[in-house]
């Protein structure tokens, strides 16, 4: 696929690969000009590609220019893209030690731990992958079970397939959950420097709490102009749109 | 307290006038009263020598002044000049006094007053004390009723000064009280002081040193002038400060024109009498300084270095330590001290890097002030104390110390050298011993984010994801596609397999009997070999084609439980057993070969049919 990218790119561009692109950006990043390899990455972006080393690097350069939340936002879109990357994490977590809202997170059923356990194992499209090649042994396998005529290669093959079916159930599942995670945008990072979180969208209604820019929060539901977030200590209301950005 | 002599103006004695030198005071008085004794000459005169005033204690005097009336009678004009010389006393015991004259000098010559005699009589013992008591301080309380318009504000006056009403802040600057007067001034007492409000002040002036006086002439007035406080202050803020006035109270002498009246009046006597008559009074009077503003500058923001704290003057740096080599557990000590005038008070400890494994202490802050004219100075030394715990060389990195210097307006930055330290291993005993559980978590002297990722950078199209992608889909069908593809063919070949045998077996009866009688046709050409081979070919051949199976399953055993399966009688079953095994025995055995055959071919033929028939 990125052969053919690199292709459409080298005829219509001049030679400006994302590749290309990615080069210069860090080699600006390297000379601490940060501004210039902002905007090299954004252009990467603008050509309409991702991965989650340009997220990342931008999120570090963003964090150079000390621009907390920014980087906050670029870190959490790679880590969505891509996990389990160390990097990643241990800089994000740097960087929320930056933000003022200290938010203590709800702890986690077990079961629900168990499947985020699964769930950051691989990135969506891993995921598909493993449930086609699951997919691809069941079929095999019930090939090998209604052709066979030797009752021991069927019991093998029924068993095995067994384990298969089990195994496609679960990495289509979580294929199709990562995959509609990461389409939707469900979670935001706030860039007002301070909000007022109200318990219903209008202004005139009551203050709840304040949050600051660099914190996370999940979406709820959207109405006019205003968004119903849900921040990590579960705690619920209203913000304008215009202080928030998607994830 | 402060008092000094009115000199009285000059004036000569009017030509013609005799000169005059009285003495008065009461006939009869208290023991313990205070009562007055006035000498009057009505010429100007010098080198008054008063008399021995025995049996009286004088409680002040001399007191000099001098009054001139004029009188128009009938149009005649006329001056009258007096000059006089009174004094307070009082009697101690019962008695009779006798005073001698006092004497004058007038134009050179010398004249002598008249001289007094004073009863003293019983007074109440309380009195007596009372009078003693207030006679022995020496304030005496204002009795009378004059008013204080008498004295003006330009009489006596404090004002204050400050030596710069435009410091920057943390410069200080030096504010003086000082008493302006023309009059005798007694007993100042401060009542109300500013507070100072955005200053950090400190008095100049020891405590009890004698405050010096000067003459000053203002506007053609003579006054004394003192300096009463002395402070420095230090404003903590910018913009503009007042320093709020100083409030005094003091005792004025006043003079108060003496009443002439020619009436006889008891009160005027009672007014008239000697001891409220007096030239002289002390009335209190309440003094305010000048309120003072000060405007104070900020300090410049640029050029402002990053280890300035706050250091305002005009200072000097050093630094020492005291050993560079020592072990482990041994201690030294850096000295820092700084020298000069300006805010030293107020200079917090310089920030000293000590390497990462030095046990580090509060610095020991000693300091010098000196309290000067032009405000504090001195010096303050800070000693900081560290201790290495582990061998090694170290750096210390140079000391800065930064302050602004307000009278060439920039800021100065003094650095330490830097100094290499050398710690060698001390003594194993005594010093720490580190076992296992005392091991330290490595100490993070700073955190950062890790370094940017540098390819291979994995791109995508973005919204573009595998799962429900057509391709995804596609592959996903693949495998079943595959399998429907390969059960088809399996069927198909399986299908074909059955026809093949199916034809088979139909056929197996003609390709038996087309076995046999090729059979016949090697019996007849005498081909001996192979009319037992298409024999056993043909019978073999029958039940491989009819039961389909394939050659290398064939066998006796087979052969057997095949027909057995299919219910043909055992008969049968043995016939073509039999048949099978006479044709390897009439292979190999010799004997009447034609005959042999021809039975064996029989035999064939007949097994076949049984067998077709049970078959069928």
């Amino acid at each position: 696929m990125m052969l053919g990218m690199l292709l459409v790119f080298a005829l219509t561009t001049n030679a400006s690969t994302p590749d290309s692109l990615m080069a210069k950006a860090n080699a600006a990043y390297d000379h601490q000009l940060y501004d210039s390899a902002v905007n090299t990455y954004q252009q990467i972006l603008k050509m309409g590609v991702v991965s989650p080393a340009l997220y990342y690097n931008l999120g570090n350069a963003y964090f150079r220019k000390k621009d907390v939340p920014s980087a906050i936002l670029y870190y959490e879109k790679a880590k969505k893209l891509s996990p389990n990357d160390p990097d990643i994490l241990y800089n994000l977590n740097r960087a929320n030690t930056m933000i003022v809202d200290k938010i203590d997170k709800v702890p986690e059923l077990f079961l629900k731990r168990w499947w985020n356990y699964f769930y950051n194992l691989f990135d969506a499209d891993t995921w598909a992958a493993l449930s086609l090649i699951s997919f691809a042994m069941l079929v095999l396998m019930v090939g090998i079970f209604v052709l066979s005529h030797r009752r021991g290669t069927r019991k093998l093959s029924f068993f095995i397939g067994l384990i298969f079916v089990l195994l496609t159930l679960l990495s289509f599942g979580l294929a199709s959950q990562r995959t509609y995670y990461t389409k939707k945008h469900s979670e935001a990072i706030v860039f007002t420097p301070a909000v007022t979180v109200k318990s219903s969208p209008s202004d005139n209604s009551v203050d709840l709490f304040v949050v600051h820019e660099g914190t996370k929060i999940k979406i709820m539901d959207e109405v006019d102009n205003w968004v119903k977030i849900k921040i990590q200590n579960g705690s619920i209301g209203w913000l304008p749109q215009s202080s928030l950005r998607k994830i | 307290m402060i008092t000094f002599l009115l000199l009285a103006g000059p004036f000569r004695l009017i030509a013609g006038e005799q000169v005059s030198f009285t003495g008065s005071a009461r006939r009869e008085v208290k023991v313990g009263e205070q009562f007055e004794i006035v000498y009057q000459v009505n010429a100007k005169a010098r080198n008054f020598i008063p008399p021995d005033f025995k049996g009286l204690t004088v409680l002040t005097g001399p007191n000099t002044s001098s009054s001139t009336s004029v009188e128009i009678i009938n149009g005649k004009m006329s001056q009258s000049y007096t000059l006089t010389y009174s004094f307070i006393v009082m009697a101690q015991k019962e008695g009779s006094i006798d005073i001698a004259p006092a004497h004058v000098n007038v134009d050179g010559k010398k004249y002598a007053s008249n001289s007094l005699h004073i009863n003293v009589v019983k007074g109440n013992v309380a009195t007596a004390r009372q009078h003693a008591q207030r006679a022995t301080q020496r304030n005496s309380r204002p009795e009378s009723t004059v008013s204080q318009q008498n004295i003006s504000n330009k009489d006596v006056f404090v004002r204050a000064t400050v030596n710069n009403k435009k410091p920057y802040l943390g410069q200080q600057v030096v504010v003086t009280y000082r008493i302006y007067t023309r009059v005798p001034v007694s007993n100042l007492a401060i009542q109300k002081v500013s507070s100072f409000k955005g200053f950090w002040s400190k008095d100049l002036l020891a405590d009890n040193a004698s405050l010096q006086q000067h003459n000053e002439t203002i506007n053609g007035q003579r006054y004394v002038v003192a300096t009463i406080r002395k402070l420095a202050l230090i404003p903590q803020q910018s913009g503009k400060l007042s320093i709020d006035p100083m409030e005094l109270d003091c005792n004025v002498q006043i003079r108060i024109q003496q009443k002439r009246s020619n009436a006889s009046d008891p009160f005027d006597d009672f007014f008239n009498d000697p001891f409220f008559n007096q030239n002289v009074r002390n009335i209190k009077k309440k003094l305010v300084s000048n309120p003072v503003n000060i405007v104070v500058k900020p300090l410049p923001e640029k050029g402002k270095p990053t280890c300035f704290a706050g250091a305002v003057g005009n200072f000097s740096f050093k630094s020492s330590v005291d050993k560079t080599n020592l072990s482990t557990n041994d201690a030294l000590t850096l000295s820092i001290s700084v020298n000069g005038s300006g805010n030293i008070e107020l200079i917090d400890p310089p920030k000293v890097n000590f390497p990462p494994d030095f046990e580090t202490y509060d610095p020991k802050i000693t300091s010098h002030i000196n309290k000067g004219k032009e405000g504090v100075s001195g010096s303050k030394k800070f000693e900081y104390l560290a201790i290495p715990r582990n061998p090694g060389d170290f750096i210390i990195k140079p000391v800065r110390f930064c302050f602004f210097n307000p009278h060439d307006g920039k800021y100065h930055i003094f650095h330490s050298d830097t100094l290499h330290i050398h710690v060698k291993k001390g003594k194993g005993s005594g010093g720490i011993v580190y076992s296992g559980n005392m091991q330290e978590d490595i100490r993070f002297l700073g955190k950062d984010i890790r370094h940017i990722k540098e390819g291979p950078y994995d791109f995508k199209k973005v919204n573009h994801y595998f799962f429900g992608s057509t391709l995804y889909i596609a592959l996903a069908f693949l495998p079943i596609l595959l399998l429907v593809i390969v059960l088809i063919v399996w069927k198909y070949l399986e299908n074909r397999k059955a026809n093949v045998s199916l034809l088979k077996n139909r056929k197996a009866k003609k390709v038996a009997r087309q076995r046999l009688m090729k059979a016949q046709k090697m019996k007849k050409s005498n081909n001996d070999t192979g009319f037992y081979d298409e024999i056993a070919q043909a019978l073999w051949g029958y039940i491989a084609d009819k039961f389909n199976l394939p050659s290398s399953d064939l066998s006796m055993d087979t052969v057997k439980e095949v027909l057995a399966q299919k219910k043909v009688n055992d008969e049968t079953i043995k016939g073509f057993i039999d048949t099978l095994n006479n044709i390897e025995f009439a292979r190999f055995a010799p004997g009447d070969a034609r005959g042999k055959m021809e039975n064996i071919y029989s035999e064939a033929l007949q097994a076949i049919m049984q067998a077709e028939k049970s078959l069928k």
